[in-house]
C-alpha cells in the first residue's frame, strides 16, 4: 500500500504556506501462518520517501512537531504461537518488533491520510516487545487481556535499531471487550520508561486510554462481519475506510491521558479526545474527525520543524492544545474496468482532505504562543491525491496470535 | 484398743510440743486485709464533664502486695479510669475520675470501686456519681485558622451562639505556643454579648511553627463549647528588593547575562514569535536602566547559553545549543563593547549542544568548561576546551557525565565542581586538590547526591571574613514549564571534606524553582535566580549546618527560610528570571520575558 499526498499547508509556520508532494506510507505487508505459529511483518519504506516528515499541523514526537515522522523501516516483525481454541479460550505467546497492546488502531488504518495530533498519546508502536494474550469468546462477544513488555525508547530514525538492553523497561495492558457484533471498548494503560532519551533518564511516561469502536458495514459484497474475537476485522476495508463495495458505517471514539514525570511523580499531563467516523456507500466514502489533544512544546532547533529528542532540562516552554476538525472525502477505486473491485488487483482511490486546526496556549504565561509562532489562530490544510492497494492486506494492525485479524 | 492408741497419740503430741517449743504459746499469723476510702464519696457533675477524687487504701497484716483497683455498676455514657489502676507494694493512693460524656443519662448512680489483691479479700467503697443535664447550650465559632508574623499581632472574630442561655460566657485559649499570646476583648461576654475578637500577639521569641489552639467559652450551669484554630506564626518577610530599571527586550527571550565593569552581555534563547535567540546583547549599565548598545548575532545559532568574559577582559564566549551544529562562539574584545568573532566550533563533540560553558583560569591557562547536551544514543558529558590560542580551540579532556544530563561547573583553585544532575555533584582535582588530577586528567575526589537530584549548577562560597570554605550551594532544576512555572531548591552541602561532602541545609520558594546563582562574597550575600519566583537574596555566613528544632527539616536538614536566612526578594508577575550577576557595578538580573533588571542590593 502507499498513498500519494500533495499538501499544502496555510500557514504552515511563520505566516508562510508551504505546499509539499510525498509517497506516504509505503507499506509491504506479509502474513505467515502454519500449525499456530504464525508471522506479521510490514517493511515501511517512509525512510526512503519521506525522510523529513510529512507537513501534519499538531502532531509531535521522536524529534519532529508539526511533521509526522517517518516510520522505521522494519514497521513490524512478529511471532506469535497460538493454541488451540478450549472451550472458546485461546492464549498467545508473541514476540518481536511491532506494537505493544496499548491504545487504538494505527492511523494508518484508518479513514484519513493525515495523522492525528494524539497519535503519541493513543499508540505506542516499534517496540521489541514479548507479550501474551488470553482471549476468551464467540464470533460476536468477547473478551481478551493483553500484556507486553517492551523497550522505552522510541526510534531516532527511520533505520535506526531499539536499544536492546532496554527491552523490559516498559510496560502495557489492554483488555478488549466485544460486547456485540462489529462493537469494540478497549482500555489500556502502559508505563514507557524515558521514551525522548534512548540512553534513558528522560521524563517517563504513564499513560492511559480508552475507546470504543464501532464497526459495522460491507466486506467485499454485503455483510461480511465475521468477528471472531476481539480485534477481529469486520471486513476488509480498504485503507480509504470504505469497503471496496457496499454499505460501512465505522466510529471510534477514544480519550488518552500521557503524564511525564519521574516513575510516579507527575510533572506533566496531557489530554486528548477524539472523535471519527465514516459512511460509505458504493465506493463513496466520507469521514469526518474531531479532535481535541494537549501536546508538550519544547524549543525548536534551526529547522521549524525539528526538536531534540527528549526535553531540554526537564523542562517544557509550554503546552498547546490543538483543536482539529478533518473531513475526508473518497470516490470510488480507479483500475482495470470490471476488475477494479476484485481484492488483490491494483486500485486507487482518489481523495480529498481537508482539516482546520486551532492551536491554543494551555499555559499562561508561556514563551510558546501558537499565534505568535504560526502567524494566525486558525490553520489550514488541504491534501488530495491517490491511496494505492496491491494484493490482500491486513486491515488492521498491531493485533497479534489470538487477536491478529 | 483405738481408745489405748488415741491416749497413746495425745501422749506423743503433748510430749513433742513441750520438747520443740520453748515452753510459750505459739503466735498465730496475722490475716491479710486491705482496707479502700475515696476522699469524697459523692459528686455532681453538669455534662459532658469530668470530676476526680483521690482513692485511699490501706494493707492490713501480711498482705504487702500489689493492689488492683476496678469499678463496677459504671452506668452508660460514664467512663471510669484510675491513675494508677495498680498500686504497688508501698503505694497507697490513687486517682479515679469518672468522665460523663453527652451521652450519660441524667441520673444518680451508685459506683463500687475494688481493691483486689492476691490472698486477700477484696475491699469496696461506693462513690455516687450524680449526672446532670444542662439546660441549654452554647457553642463557639471561629475562623479555622489565624497567621500572625513574628514580632507582630493578628486578630480574628469570635462568636458565641447562646441558644437559651443568657448567663455571663467565659472566653479562654488553651495550647497556645511559647512567646505566643492569645487574649480576648472581653474575657467576659456579659449577658447579652455574643461577639467579640481573639487576638494573637508573637513576640520575637515565638518560633516559626504551626500550631493547633483551643478557644473555650464556659458558663455557669451550661456545658463548655470548643473550636479549634490553627495558630500559624511566621517569620518578618525578608525587604523587597526593587528594580533600578529596565532593558527591555521583547523580541527574544533573554537568557543568561555576564556583568563587566559598566558593561552587561546577555545572551538570547529559543525563538520568540519567529525571532530566533541568536543575539549576545551588549548593554551599557554605567546608569540605573541598561541601555543596549549593540548585538552580536551568532550565525546558525537557535539558543544561547551561558556568556562570559575572560577574568582579563579580553574574550567573550558564549555556549550555543543543539540547532543542530550547536558549540561555542568565542570573540576577541577589542573594547568592552565592540567584539570580534575569532572562532565558531561547529563539528566535534560540542555540536550536540553547549548548555552551559564556565572560563576558568587553570595555572595560567584559559578554559572553556563545557556542559554538553546528551544527544540520541549519545551521552552528555563534560568538555573540557583550551583557550590559549582561542583562534583554534583545543579539546583537552573529554569525560561522559551525567544522568542523563550535566548542566553546569563551578572551578575554583583548581578543584571543578560539576553538576552531574540526578548524579549529584562531582568534586575533581584539576590541579588543587592534591590527588595529582589535572584539567587534562582530571581526577574524582567524591560524587554526592543531593535531596532530589537534578543537580544544575553550584558556587564553592569563600568567606572572606572567616576564610571558611566549608559551603558549596547547589541548585536543582526541578520540572518547569518555561515562562510560567519552575521547581527546586538551593542545597547547601558542607564540603568540608572534599571526598565526603554532607547535604546540610536547603532554601526552597513554594511554586518557584532554582536557576542560576551569584554570590556576594564580600557581604555574605547569596543572588539566586528564582524563574517566576524572581531574585531572592540569602545570608550565607556562618553555620548553616546549625539549627534550632523547628527550623530542621524532617530529613535533618536546617530550612534557610525558617532560619530567617532571606535578607531580600525581587518578586512581581510577569518575571521569569534566568540569570543573576552580582558585581561591585551591581546587581542584574536576566527575564526571560522583560530583558534585563538592575535591582537594588541586599543588605545585612
Amino acid at each position: 500500500m502507499g498513498v500519494v499526498a500533495i499538501t499544502h499547508a496555510t500557514p504552515a509556520v511563520f505566516g508562510e504556506s508551504r505546499t509539499e508532494g510525498y509517497l506516504t506510507q509505503p507499506n509491504v505487508m506479509a502474513t505467515l501462518s502454519r500449525s499456530g505459529l504464525s508471522f506479521a511483518g510490514t517493511l515501511n519504506l517512509e525512510g526512503y520517501t519521506l525522510r523529513r516528515g510529512e507537513l501534519n499541523a499538531g502532531i509531535y514526537g521522536e524529534g519532529f512537531v508539526d511533521r509526522r515522522h517517518p516510520h522505521t523501516l522494519v514497521h513490524e516483525a512478529m511471532l506469535a504461537l497460538t493454541s488451540p481454541s478450549t472451550h472458546g479460550l485461546r492464549a498467545s505467546l508473541t514476540a518481536g518488533k511491532g506494537f505493544t497492546p496499548f491504545g487504538t488502531d494505527d492511523p494508518m488504518m484508518r479513514p484519513f491520510v493525515k495523522y492525528p495530533v494524539n497519535h503519541h498519546h493513543a499508540q505506542i508502536i516499534e517496540r521489541v516487545l514479548v507479550g501474551g494474550a488470553v482471549a476468551w469468546g464467540t464470533v460476536s462477544r468477547g473478551v481478551s487481556i493483553e500484556h507486553a513488555v517492551f523497550n522505552g525508547d522510541e526510534p531516532v530514525g527511520p533505520f535506526a535499531g531499539p536499544q536492546w538492553q532496554r527491552v523490559g523497561d516498559s510496560r502495557a495492558s489492554r483488555v478488549t471487550l466485544m460486547p456485540t457484533r462489529g462493537m469494540e471498548v478497549q482500555a489500556s494503560r502502559a508505563f514507557v520508561r524515558s521514551p525522548g532519551i534512548i540512553q534513558g533518564g528522560a521524563f517517563d511516561h504513564t499513560q492511559s486510554s480508552l475507546s470504543v469502536r464501532i464497526d459495522r458495514g460491507a466486506g467485499t459484497g454485503g455483510d461480511a462481519a465475521t468477528p471472531t474475537m476481539p480485534g477481529h476485522s469486520m471486513s476488509d476495508h480498504t485503507k480509504s475506510g470504505h469497503a471496496m463495495n457496499g454499505a460501512r458505517r465505522y466510529l471510534l471514539a477514544e480519550v488518552a491521558r500521557t503524564d511525564e514525570g519521574f516513575g510516579a511523580a507527575r510533572a506533566f499531563r496531557y489530554h486528548s479526545a477524539l472523535l471519527e467516523g465514516l459512511v460509505s456507500n458504493r465506493g463513496w466514502s466520507g469521514a469526518l474527525r474531531l479532535e481535541r489533544t494537549d501536546r508538550p512544546e519544547s524549543e525548536r532547533l534551526l529547522d521549524p520543524f525539528r526538536l531534540p529528542n527528549g526535553h531540554i532540562d526537564f523542562q517544557i516552554i509550554g503546552i498547546t492544545q490543538w483543536r482539529v476538525a478533518t473531513l475526508n472525502v473518497a470516490a470510488p477505486p480507479l483500475g482495470t474496468g470490471r476488475l477494479r473491485h476484485v481484492r488483490g488487483l491494483p486500485h486507487f482511490v482518489p481523495y480529498v482532505e481537508v482539516s482546520v486546526a486551532q492551536p491554543r496556549a494551555r499555559l499562561s504565561p508561556t514563551v510558546f504562543i501558537p499565534r505568535d509562532f504560526y502567524g494566525h489562530s486558525t490553520l489550514w490544510s488541504f491534501t488530495t491525491g491517490l491511496r494505492l492497494h496491491v494484493g490482500t492486506m491486513r486491515t488492521r494492525m498491531g493485533r497479534y496470535g489470538v487477536l491478529a485479524p | 484398743m483405738t481408745m489405748c492408741r488415741l491416749a497413746r497419740s495425745m501422749v506423743l503430741l503433748s510430749m513433742f510440743v513441750a520438747c520443740g517449743g520453748s515452753g510459750d504459746t505459739p503466735t498465730p499469723a496475722p490475716t491479710p486485709t486491705i482496707g479502700i476510702a475515696a476522699s469524697v464519696s459523692a459528686a455532681t457533675v453538669l455534662r459532658p464533664a469530668t470530676t476526680s477524687t483521690q482513692i485511699t487504701i490501706a494493707r492490713g497484716g501480711s498482705f504487702t502486695g500489689p493492689v488492683i483497683l476496678a469499678a463496677t455498676g459504671t452506668p452508660s455514657g460514664v467512663v471510669v479510669s484510675f491513675d494508677p489502676g495498680t498500686l504497688a507494694s508501698g503505694t497507697t493512693t490513687s486517682t479515679v475520675t469518672f468522665t460523663a460524656t453527652s451521652a450519660a443519662l441524667a441520673e444518680t448512680t451508685p459506683i463500687v470501686i475494688t481493691a483486689s489483691g492476691t490472698g486477700v479479700t477484696t475491699a469496696s467503697t461506693t462513690f455516687s456519681l450524680s449526672i446532670t443535664a444542662p439546660t441549654s447550650t452554647i457553642s463557639v465559632s471561629t475562623g479555622s485558622s489565624i497567621t500572625v508574623v513574628r514580632s507582630a499581632i493578628a486578630s480574628m472574630p469570635v462568636t458565641v451562639n447562646r441558644g437559651s442561655f443568657t448567663g455571663a460566657v467565659t472566653m479562654a485559649a488553651s495550647g497556645v505556643p511559647a512567646g505566643v499570646v492569645v487574649s480576648f476583648d472581653r474575657t467576659t461576654l456579659a449577658t447579652g454579648v455574643s461577639t467579640g475578637t481573639l487576638t494573637v500577639t508573637a513576640s520575637n521569641s515565638a518560633v516559626a511553627a504551626t500550631t493547633p489552639i483551643t478557644v473555650t467559652a464556659s458558663g455557669t450551669g451550661v456545658a463548655s463549647a470548643t473550636s479549634v484554630v490553627a495558630l500559624t506564626v511566621t517569620n518578618p518577610a525578608p525587604p523587597a528588593l526593587t528594580s533600578l530599571g529596565l532593558g527591555a527586550v521583547t523580541e527574544r527571550y533573554t537568557a543568561e547575562v555576564w556583568v563587566r565593569g559598566a558593561t552587561a552581555y546577555t545572551t538570547s534563547w529559543g525563538t520568540r514569535g519567529a525571532v530566533r535567540g541568536n543575539a549576545i546583547k551588549i548593554w551599557d549599565v554605567s546608569a540605573n536602566a541598561p541601555v543596549l548598545v549593540d548585538s552580536i548575532i551568532v550565525a546558525n545559532a537557535g539558543t544561547l547559553g551561558d556568556v562570559q568574559v575572560s577574568d582579563d577582559g579580553t574574550l567573550l564566549v558564549a555556549g550555543i545549543e543543539p540547532t543542530p551544529n550547536g558549540g561555542l562562539a568565542i570573540y576577541a574584545m577589542d573594547t568592552p563593547r565592540t567584539a570580534r568573532l575569532l572562532a565558531r566550533t561547529t563539528g566535534g563533540e560540542l555540536q550536540y549542544g553547549v548548555h552551559t560553558a564556565e572560563l576558568a583560569r587553570v595555572n595560567g591557562v584559559l578554559y572553556a568548561f563545557c556542559s554538553v547536551d546528551p544527544a540520541s544514543g549519545v551521552p552528555a558529558r563534560l568538555v573540557i576546551v583550551s583557550l590559549a590560542n582561542p583562534s583554534q580551540p583545543t579539546t583537552v579532556a573529554s569525560l561522559q557525565m551525567g544522568a542523563p544530563f550535566i548542566h553546569d561547573v563551578f572551578v575554583r583553585d583548581g578543584l571543578l565542581f560539576t553538576g552531574e544532575w540526578n548524579d549529584g555533584v562531582g568534586i575533581w582535582d584539576i590541579g588543587g586538590g592534591g590527588t595529582g588530577g589535572t584539567v587534562a586528567v582530571p581526577k574524582r575526589m567524591s560524587r554526592t547526591p543531593s535531596v532530589g537530584g537534578k543537580v544544575h549548577n553550584m558556587w564553592w562560597f569563600h568567606d572572606p571574613t572567616t576564610n571558611g570554605k566549608r559551603y558549596l550551594f547547589v541548585g536543582e532544576e526541578g520540572p518547569g514549564a518555561i515562562g510560567s512555572s519552575s521547581a527546586g531548591d538551593v542545597h547547601v552541602f558542607d564540603v568540608t571534606s572534599l571526598t565526603a561532602p554532607t547535604e546540610v541545609a536547603r532554601y526552597t520558594v513554594p511554586g518557584a524553582g532554582a536557576h542560576n546563582f551569584s554570590v556576594d562574597e564580600a557581604n555574605g550575600l547569596l543572588y539566586a535566580a528564582f524563574y517566576n519566583g524572581g531574585v531572592r537574596a540569602l545570608d550565607v555566613r556562618g553555620d548553616l549546618g546549625a539549627c534550632r528544632a523547628a527550623e530542621r527539616l524532617s530529613d535533618g536538614r536546617c530550612d534557610l527560610t525558617l532560619m530567617e536566612r532571606e535578607k531580600g526578594i525581587f518578586a512581581r508577575s510577569g518575571l521569569y528570571v534566568w540569570g543573576i550577576h552580582w558585581s561591585t557595578s551591581g546587581v542584574f538580573a536576566s527575564d526571560m520575558l522583560n530583558g534585563l533588571w538592575r535591582i537594588t542590593p541586599a543588605v545585612r
